[in-house]
C-alpha cells in the first residue's frame, strides 16, 4: 500500500505539472488595444495627446457656474427652473457644476499621467530628424495642460491660493487604480508640481503650434495667470509681458464697424432688429472684435479650445440657451441687467452690441415690468455659433486683454497707478469704435483695483473669470459685496441680490461625489 | 428489477439500481434484500454520490419520468414546479427559444449572471441553453442548493448547480430496442383584455373624432360588417412531432446506450418552427478484474429554427410594424385582411404612413414567408471520456475529459420585396435595390478535464472515510463573424443562398457609396483552473461529516484576486438510527446542517442563451480606442476602459439546515430546508474618487440576502402491485433583501436600495378617476389626491417581479396498467407592469390601434362615476409611472398531465415486446391568474409583445422490445 502511494503521488504530480495549466488563467484577449499597444512610438504619443489629452480640456463647468452664481446672467425667458437654486446662492456639496469642475480637471490630469506613463516606454530615435523634439514637445504640451488643470482646481478649491501652506487639492502624479483614494495636499506641493510642469514645458516645447494648442505664448500666459493668482506679481508681470511679446498679437480693435449707422445712439438701445447691429453680429461680419467671437479670426486669442463645426464637440452656447442664441431660441439665461446697463452706458463700447444678439428684447421699463423674464430678454451673443453651426464656438482660455489686466494689477501692486491706468485704457481704446478713451486717474490703489475688477467684468464675462475675480479683487477694491445683480435677474423679487465677499461660498466645497468615495478627504470650511 | 425500479421511481425522487453507482457496503442481513437492489442514491457534484440516508446536502433529484415525453424542446421547461427552490420561467414560447430563466434559491446577484451551473455527465458546462439535448436521453436531473452540495464548484457554484446525467445501458441486460413517438397540437393561449370589436372601435373613433369611425354615423357603424380578429388571422395551431429510437445493450463488461431522436415543433406564429436531430452514444466498459473502468458519452445534435426577429431583438418589442406579437393585439378589427398581394402593392398604397391602423398591413407582410427570413442552425457536439483505475480496493485514480462545442449559423434578411425593405429603399435616392442580408456564425468551444484521486475505506466496520483530491482545467473559446450585404436583387435573391447580392456603386444622386457591405468578427478566450479536496466521514450510518476546500482561478481576475478559496462544512445526524428511535415509525429521520462559501465569477449577465464565461473578459485591463481627436484629427487614441484590477468574484455564503424524513411504512416522505444565502462583493456601481476621471465604476461592493424555507412532501395512499396513488407537493418561499449598496439604483420605476427587495417597484399610487373632470388621480407623499404627482410621490411598494413563493404539486396514479400523472406549478407574489394593458387603455391610441372595450365606459360629463379616466384626460401620460397597471402575475398552472395505458408485463410475457404504452400528454393546459395577458410567466418587468408559451396536447406511444 505505501509503495503504491509512493508511486501514485509522483505520478499525479507529474501529470498535473505536465499540463501547462496557466494558459487557462493567464489570458489576454487577442488584439486587445492595451496600454502597451497604445504607446509604441512618438507618433502614438501624439495620437493620444490629440485624443484623450486635448479632448479632456474643459472649462464649461467653470463658465456656467461663474455666470449663474455671480452677476453675469439673469433668468432667461425659457428658464423653467434650470439652475435657479444655484442662482439664488444655494451652494452645497451636491452641486453638479462643482462636481463637474472637480472631475473635469482630474480627468485631464489622469489622461496626462497616462501619456507620461506611456512615454516612458517610448524612446525617441535621435537619428530621426526632429523626433526627440517632437517627443519633448508632446510632453511639454501635456504637462502644460496638467499645470493648467491644477491651477483651475486650486483657484476654485484651495482655501487661499496666496498661502502656500493652505490646503490645496489632491496631488495626483501617477495613474491611480480604481479604488485609490488620496488626501488633499498642501498648496506648496501642488505649486511644485505646477511649476515643474510649466518650467519643463517652457524649456522643451520646440514645435511651433497654432493657438489651438499649447505654444510658447500660451505657456507664458498660463504662468502669468498662475503667478497672479498666487500673488507673485513680479513673475506675473514677467510672464504677462512675455506672453504679449511671444504671441506677437495686439489687442483686437473695435473698428472698422459697419457703415451707415452713425446716428445709432448709445444708451438708447431699443433692440428692435437694428440692421446695423444685425450686420455687425452677422456671420460675415467684418468687425475684428466680432470676428474673434464667431471664430472667423484668431483676434487676440492666445489659447482656445478648438471646437470644429463638424463632429460631436460640445456646444458652448448651450450653457445659456436651448436652441439658438436668439430671443426665440429658448434662452435659459440672458445677460444680467446690471452688466448690460454698464455696457450700454459706455459710449462707443463695441461690446454692448457684440455680446448681445440683435433679436434681444430690451424693455426700458424692465423695473416695472410684470414679467421682465419675458419682456426684457438680453440674449447673450458672445458665443454666436460657428458658421452655420449654432451654439458651437471655440472656447477661449486665454486672451491678450487678460495679460493687460494682469499687468495693470502688477502695476497697482507696485503702486504705479498711472501705468495701471494705461493698461486699462489700452483695453478700453481697443473696445471703443468711437476713438481713444481718456486714461482713468486712480486716486489710490483701491480705486485702481475697483476699475480693474470692473473692466475684467465687462471684458471677460461668460469666460469663467468673475467668481475668481471677486474672490481675488473684491476686498482689495474695498467692496464688501461685489456680486452686483439687478432685482430683475430673478423672477422672485425679495431674494438676496448678493452675498458678502468674505462668504465661505467663495471657495467651492469638495463635491459629494468625491466624498462618497473618499470620505476622509478634508472638506472646506462652511460646508 | 426494472419493474421494481419503475415502481419506486414514480414522482420526484430518484432511485438508481446497481448501475451507475452502488452503495459500497453490502447489507449483511438478508432481510434487507428488498432494499439491496434499490439503494436510493443522490447524485452530487463531480460524480460523487451518496445514499439517501448518508446525504448531507440540500438537493433534489428529478427522475426521467418528469421530463420524458413532454413537448418541450429544452428540459429546462419541464423543471417548472418539479422541485422546491428552483424557479423556472419561460418568457418566450418560440420553438427552441433560449429565453428560459432558471433561478435557484432567489436572485443572488443584481448585475452578474444568475443562471445555475449546469453539469452534464460529470463535466461542468458553460452553456445556459440546451435546445440540442434530447430530453428523452436524460436519466436524472439533480438540483444542488446548499453549500454542502455547491461549494465543490467554487466560483461557479454561486447560483446553484443542476446536474444532468444521461441514460446508460445496463450491464448484463442483453439487447433492448425502444421507440417512442408523440404527435401534438399547440394552440395560442387566450387573453382577458376585452379588446374592442369593430363596432366598438368605430364608436370610440367617433367619440374622439379620429380614425375611420369619426366620419361615420351611428347607423353606418351599426351596419358595419367587417370584424377581424387579427390574432386569429395571424396565428395558427401548430403540429409537433417527436420520434426517438433507442438501442441499449449490456454484456458482462460492456454496455451501450444509443439513441436517435427527431423533433419537429411548429410555432404558433407561422414563420417560426424548430427541427432537431440528435444522436447519442453512451458506452461503458470495464476490465476483467473490474479495476479499470471506462465510459464515454457522445452526443451530436443539429437543429434549425425559424424565429421572429423579435426573439433576439428586444429593441423591437414595442415596434408596431416589426413585432407581430404586439401589433396583432392592437390591430384594428374594422380593417380587412389580405388586401395587398405583396410588399410593392402595400408600399404603393400606404407609403410610410402607419396611421389609422396601417401598421397591421405591414405586419401582415412581415409574417409572409421569406419576407424577413430569420433562421438559426445549431450544430453541437458534447463528448466526454472518463477512465478510472482502482490502484488498490480503496484508492481510485480517475480522469474525465470532455468537449462541448456549438456552432451557430444565422441568416437574417429583409428580402428586397418585403415592405420594410421597400420603405427603407424609398428613403435612399439613387438606390435601385433594397433589402439586406446578414449572415453570421459563432462557435463556442469548451474543453474540460478533471483528474481525481479518491480514497475510500471502512475502518472497524464503523468508520467510513472518503477522501478525494481533484484538479480541474477548463478552457473555452468563442469565435464570431458576420457580414451584411446591403442591396438585394429580387430577380435572383434567395435567402441564405448568397445570390442577388448587388455590387457596391457610387450613388448617382449624392455621390456617396451605396450597397456597402459591413463585416465584423470577434474572438474571446476564457479559462479556469481549480484544485480541491473533499472529505466525507461516516460513523455507523448515524453521524456524518463532510467538507470541501477548493482553490479556484479564473482568467477574469488578476494578481492576488486571480485565485480564490472556497470551502464548506456539513454534518448530519441520522436520528432514526439512534436506539431511542427503535420501533418508531420513522424509516428515515435525518437532521443536517451546512455552511460554506461559493463565488460567482460570471460578473456580466448575458442575454438569454449566451455563454456567460465569455463576458467581461478584459475588465481588468486598460483599453484604448481610436476615434476622431481634438480639432478633428483622425485616428487619435483615447482611453476607452480603465482597468479594474481589484475586480473579483461575487462572494456567496450559505447556511442551511434541513430535515429529511420517511415514515408510516414509507408512505410519507419528504424534507424541509431553511437557508440564509448572502451575497457580498456584488458587482455593481461603486463610488470612485475623481482622480480616475469618473465618480462611479463597475466594481465589487454591496450585498444582498436570500432567505427562505422549502419543503417537499409525498404521500402514497395506495401502494399495491397493480394500484398506486400518491400525491406530492413542493413549496418554496424566498425573501430577497438588499443589505448593502453604496447608492440606491433607480432605473425608471424600479429601485434597488438597502432594505428592499431587488428590483422593487417604485411608483405613484393610482387612486382612480377625478369625478369632477375625468382626470387621473394619484396619491401624493402626504396622502392627498393629486393630478400631478412628482418623483417625491413615488412609493416603494415592496413588490418585485421575483416570485416569493413557488412550487408544484400533483399526483401519480396507476391501476392495472392505466396511469395518470399530473403536475401543477405555481408562482406567487410576483408583480409585473402590464405594458400591453397600458397600450390598450391609452385613449391616444384610438383610431390608430385597437384598444380595450372598457374605454367605452370612460368618464364623461354624464358618466362621472366611471373608473375609467376620460378619453381626454389631460394627465393620462402620468399613469406610466403609477401602479395603475402593476399587476399581480401570480399564477397556478396546470402544467402537465399524462394519461395512458401500459400493458402489464405479465400479458407481454410470451411476446417479444417488453413493454407497451400509449398516452395522451397535455402541457400548459390551463392557467389561473389575475394577469390579463396571454401568459403570466417570465421574470420580466415590462413585458410587451412576448411570444406566449403554447398550450399543447399530444398523443404518444412507447414500445420496448
Amino acid at each position: 500500500m505505501k509503495k503504491i502511494i509512493k508511486f501514485i503521488f509522483p505520478l499525479l504530480i507529474l501529470l498535473l505539472s505536465n499540463i501547462s495549466c496557466n494558459d487557462a488563467i493567464d489570458i489576454v484577449q487577442d488584439g486587445e488595444f492595451s496600454n502597451d499597444a497604445t504607446f509604441l512610438s512618438v507618433s502614438d504619443m501624439q495620437k493620444y495627446l490629440d485624443g484623450s489629452v486635448y479632448s479632456s480640456v474643459n472649462i464649461s463647468n467653470e463658465i456656467k457656474f461663474t455666470s449663474v452664481f455671480t452677476d453675469e446672467v439673469g433668468l432667461g425667458s425659457a428658464n423653467s427652473g434650470q439652475d435657479q437654486t444655484l442662482h439664488r446662492f444655494y451652494l452645497d456639496v451636491s452641486d453638479g457644476y462643482v462636481s463637474g469642475i472637480w472631475i473635469s480637471h482630474y480627468l485631464l490630469i489622469n489622461r496626462v499621467n497616462r501619456l507620461l506613463q506611456g512615454a516612458t516606454k517610448v524612446t525617441p530615435n535621435p537619428e530621426v530628424t526632429g523626433e526627440v523634439d517632437k517627443y519633448n514637445s508632446i510632453l511639454a504640451q501635456a504637462r502644460a495642460l496638467r499645470a493648467f488643470a491644477y491651477i483651475q482646481l486650486e483657484a476654485y478649491f484651495s482655501t487661499d491660493m496666496k498661502d502656500s501652506t493652505a490646503l490645496g487639492v489632491i496631488l495626483l502624479d501617477h495613474v491611480p487604480t480604481v479604488a485609490e483614494k488620496l488626501p488633499r495636499a498642501k498648496n506648496s506641493d501642488i505649486f511644485s508640481l505646477i511649476e515643474a510642469d510649466l518650467n519643463f514645458a517652457e524649456s522643451n516645447l520646440t514645435s511651433v503650434l497654432s493657438y489651438y494648442y499649447i505654444n510658447k505664448a500660451s505657456i507664458a500666459a498660463i504662468k502669468a495667470r498662475y503667478y497672479l493668482y498666487r500673488g507673485d506679481y513680479t513673475l506675473a508681470k514677467q510672464y504677462a509681458n512675455s506672453a504679449i511679446s511671444l504671441s506677437g498679437l495686439t489687442l483686437t480693435k473695435a473698428t472698422p464697424i459697419p457703415s451707415g449707422n452713425s446716428s445709432l445712439s448709445p444708451g438708447v438701445y431699443n433692440g428692435t432688429s437694428n440692421p446695423w447691429h444685425t450686420s455687425l453680429n452677422s456671420t460675415s461680419s467684418t468687425n475684428p472684435y466680432r470676428k474673434m467671437w464667431n471664430d472667423s479670426s484668431q483676434g487676440e486669442v492666445l489659447f482656445a479650445l478648438a471646437r470644429p463645426t463638424v463632429g460631436t464637440w460640445e456646444n458652448i452656447a448651450s450653457l445659456y440657451t436651448t436652441n439658438t442664441t436668439s430671443a426665440t431660441g429658448s434662452p435659459l439665461f440672458d445677460m444680467g441687467r446690471n452688466l448690460f446697463n454698464i455696457l450700454v452706458s459706455n459710449s462707443g463700447d463695441i461690446r454692448k452690441y457684440v455680446f448681445i444678439d440683435p433679436s434681444a428684447k430690451v424693455d426700458g421699463n424692465y423695473l416695472t415690468s410684470t414679467s421682465p423674464k419675458t419682456t426684457d430678454v438680453l440674449v447673450i451673443d458672445k458665443y454666436p455659433g460657428k458658421g452655420t453651426t449654432a451654439l458651437r464656438n471655440d472656447i477661449k482660455l486665454f486672451r491678450l486683454s487678460e495679460m493687460y489686466f494682469i499687468l495693470a494689477e502688477c502695476a497697482t501692486k507696485e503702486n504705479d497707478l498711472p501705468t495701471a491706468a494705461n493698461y486699462i485704457k489700452a483695453v478700453r481704446d481697443a473696445r471703443n469704435y468711437l476713438g481713444p478713451q481718456t486714461a482713468p486717474v486712480y486716486a489710490d490703489a483701491t480705486a485702481a483695483w475697483t476699475d480693474i475688477l470692473l473692466e475684467r467684468r465687462l471684458e471677460l464675462c461668460f469666460e469663467g473669470h468673475r467668481y475668481i475675480d471677486i474672490k481675488r479683487l473684491g476686498t482689495l477694491a474695498g467692496q464688501t459685496n461685489s456680486i452686483d445683480r439687478n432685482e430683475v435677474d430673478d423672477i422672485i423679487k425679495p431674494l438676496p441680490l448678493t452675498i458678502p465677499n468674505s462668504d465661505h461660498r467663495f471657495t467651492l466645497p469638495i463635491p459629494l461625489d468625491e466624498t462618497l468615495a473618499n470620505p476622509t478627504i478634508q472638506q472646506n470650511p462652511g460646508y | 428489477m426494472n419493474v421494481k425500479l419503475k415502481v419506486l421511481t414514480a414522482g420526484v425522487l430518484f432511485f438508481i439500481g446497481g448501475q451507475v453507482v452502488m452503495a459500497q457496503k453490502k447489507p449483511k442481513i438478508d432481510t434487507a434484500a428488498k432494499e439491496k437492489k434499490i439503494e436510493e442514491v443522490v447524485i452530487l457534484g463531480y460524480s460523487k454520490t451518496a445514499t439517501k440516508a448518508k446525504d448531507v446536502t440540500a438537493s433534489t433529484t428529478i427522475s426521467s419520468e418528469v421530463i420524458e415525453n413532454r413537448p418541450n424542446v429544452s428540459f429546462l421547461n419541464s423543471l417548472q414546479g418539479a422541485a422546491p427552490g428552483i424557479s423556472v420561467a419561460s418568457f418566450s414560447g418560440s420553438p427552441g427559444s433560449a429565453k428560459i430563466d432558471v433561478i435557484i434559491r432567489g436572485l443572488s446577484s443584481l448585475n452578474a449572471a444568475t443562471t445555475p451551473l449546469y453539469v452534464i455527465d460529470g463535466l461542468s458546462s458553460n452553456s445556459t441553453q440546451f435546445r440540442n439535448i434530447n430530453p428523452n436521453d436524460i436519466e436524472s436531473i439533480s438540483v444542488l442548493k446548499d453549500a454542502a452540495a455547491t461549494s465543490i464548484y467554487g466560483n461557479r457554484g454561486a447560483n446553484g448547480v443542476v446536474i444532468i446525467n444521461t441514460k446508460q445501458g445496463k450491464f448484463n441486460s442483453g439487447i433492448k430496442f425502444s421507440y417512442s413517438g408523440t404527435t401534438g397540437m399547440s394552440v395560442y393561449p387566450k387573453n382577458k383584455y376585452e379588446m374592442a370589436n369593430a363596432k366598438q372601435a368605430l364608436t370610440l373613433d367617433n367619440l374622439v373624432g379620429y380614425g375611420l369611425g369619426s366620419t361615420m354615423t351611428p347607423d353606418e357603424i351599426a351596419n358595419f360588417t367587417t370584424n377581424t380578429d387579427w390574432n386569429k388571422y395571424f396565428f395558427h395551431p401548430a403540429l409537433t412531432q417527436q420520434h426517438d429510437l433507442g438501442v441499449s445493450f449490456g454484456g458482462e463488461k460492456v454496455s451501450v446506450y444509443t439513441s436517435l431522436g427527431y423533433l419537429n415543433q411548429g410555432g404558433l406564429v407561422p414563420t417560426t418552427d424548430f427541427k432537431r436531430f440528435t444522436l447519442r452514444n453512451n458506452i461503458r466498459g470495464k476490465s476483467a478484474n473490474d479495476r479499470f473502468s471506462f465510459n464515454s458519452q457522445i452526443a451530436v445534435g443539429y437543429s434549425k429554427r425559424n424565429q421572429l426577429d423579435q426573439e433576439v431583438n428586444s429593441g423591437i418589442n414595442a415596434n408596431v410594424i416589426q413585432n407581430p406579437l404586439h401589433g396583432s393585439l392592437i390591430g384594428l378589427p374594422y380593417l380587412t385582411p389580405n388586401q395587398f398581394n405583396n410588399g410593392y402593392d402595400l408600399f404603393n398604397a400606404i407609403g410610410t404612413s402607419f396611421s389609422y391602423g396601417n401598421n397591421i398591413y405591414v405586419l401582415e407582410d412581415v409574417l409572409k414567408r421569406n419576407s424577413l427570413p430569420s433562421w438559426f442552425t445549431e450544430t453541437s457536439l458534447l463528448a466526454n471520456i472518463a477512465a478510472s483505475y482502482k490502484v488498490t480496493p480503496a484508492l481510485t485514480l480517475s480522469n474525465k475529459a470532455g468537449i462541448d462545442y456549438k456552432s451557430n449559423d444565422r441568416v437574417f434578411a429583409r428580402s428586397p420585396w418585403s415592405y420594410l425593405a421597400l420603405a427603407v429603399q424609398s428613403s435612399r435616392p439613387g438606390e435601385a435595390f433594397g433589402g439586406f442580408e446578414r449572415v453570421s456564425n459563432d462557435k463556442d468551444f469548451t474543453f474540460n478535464n478533471v483528474v481525481s484521486l479518491n480514497y475510500s475505506k471502512l475502518f472497524n466496520d464503523k468508520h467510513n472515510l472518503d477522501l478525494g483530491v481533484y484538479f480541474e482545467y477548463m478552457k473555452a473559446h468563442y469565435l464570431f463573424n458576420q457580414y451584411q450585404q446591403n442591396g438585394l436583387d429580387p430577380r435572383t435573391y434567395v435567402p441564405g443562398a448568397g445570390t442577388g447580392y448587388v455590387s457596391t456603386i457610387l450613388n448617382p444622386v449624392n455621390g456617396s457609396i451605396s450597397y456597402a457591405h459591413t463585416t465584423s468578427a470577434s474572438k474571446i478566450d476564457a479559462g479556469s483552473l481549480a484544485a480541491f479536496a473533499t472529505l466525507d466521514y461516516d460513523y455507523a450510518g448515524k453521524y456524518g461529516l463532510s467538507g470541501v476546500v477548493r482553490r479556484d482561478a479564473s482568467y477574469r481576475f488578476v494578481n492576488d484576486l486571480k485565485w480564490a478559496t472556497f470551502w464548506s462544512a456539513a454534518g448530519r445526524w441520522n436520528i432514526d438510527k439512534e436506539e431511542f428511535m427503535n420501533g418508531s415509525t420513522f424509516d428515515l429521520l435525518k437532521l443536517r446542517a451546512s455552511y460554506g462559501t461559493q463565488g460567482n465569477q460570471n460578473l456580466v449577465d448575458p442575454v438569454s442563451g449566451f455563454n456567460p464565461i465569455f463576458l467581461g473578459s478584459n475588465l481588468v485591463r486598460d483599453l484604448s480606442t481610436t476615434a476622431i481627436g481634438y480639432n478633428n484629427v483622425a485616428g487619435s487614441f483615447y482611453t476607452s476602459q480603465v482597468a479594474n484590477v481589484i475586480l473579483q468574484w461575487e462572494e456567496i455564503s450559505q447556511f442551511n439546515v434541513g430535515l429529511d424524513f420517511r415514515l408510516l411504512g414509507r408512505r410519507l416522505e419528504g424534507n424541509v430546508d431553511y437557508y440564509i444565502k448572502k451575497t457580498n462583493q456584488l458587482y455593481n456601481d461603486v463610488n470612485s474618487s475623481a482622480i480616475n476621471g469618473f465618480y462611479v465604476y463597475q466594481g465589487n461592493n454591496g450585498g444582498l440576502k436570500n432567505q427562505g424555507i422549502e419543503g417537499l412532501l409525498r404521500y402514497r395512499f395506495i401502494n399495491k402491485d397493480d394500484a398506486k396513488l400518491s400525491l406530492f407537493v413542493n413549496v418554496a418561499y424566498n425573501k430577497n433583501t438588499i443589505t448593502n449598496l453604496e447608492n440606491p439604483q433607480i432605473t425608471g420605476s424600479l429601485i434597488n436600495e438597502v432594505g428592499g427587495t431587488a428590483y422593487q417597484w417604485n411608483l405613484y399610487h393610482y387612486v382612480g378617476v377625478n369625478p369632477d373632470n375625468g382626470n387621473l388621480l394619484f396619491l401624493d407623499k402626504d396622502g392627498n389626491n393629486t393630478e400631478a404627482p412628482t418623483d417625491a410621490d413615488r412609493i416603494k411598494t415592496g413588490k418585485s417581479y421575483l416570485p416569493k413563493y413557488q412550487g408544484g404539486f400533483g399526483l401519480n396514479a396507476e391501476y392495472k396498467g392505466f396511469f395518470l400523472d399530473t403536475l401543477f406549478s405555481f408562482q406567487k407574489d410576483t408583480w409585473k407592469y402590464d405594458n400591453e394593458l397600458a397600450w390598450i387603455m391609452d385613449p391616444g391610441a384610438i383610431g390608430d390601434y385597437n384598444v380595450s372595450s372598457q374605454l367605452l365606459n370612460a368618464w364623461s360629463s354624464t358618466n362621472t362615476t366611471s373608473n375609467v379616466p376620460s378619453l381626454f384626460a389631460a394627465n393620462v401620460a402620468l399613469d406610466g409611472n403609477s401602479d395603475r397597471y402593476l399587476t399581480d402575475a401570480s399564477f397556478l398552472r396546470f402544467k402537465s398531465f399524462t394519461v395512458g395505458y401500459s400493458i402489464p408485463s405479465k400479458k407481454l410475457a410470451n411476446t417479444p415486446i417488453k413493454s407497451f404504452k400509449i398516452f395522451v400528454q397535455g402541457e400548459n393546459m390551463f392557467v389561473w391568474t389575475k394577469w390579463k395577458g396571454f401568459d403570466p410567466e417570465g421574470f420580466t418587468t415590462f413585458p410587451l409583445g412576448a411570444y406566449p408559451n403554447p398550450r399543447t396536447i399530444s398523443l404518444g406511444t412507447n414500445i420496448e422490445f
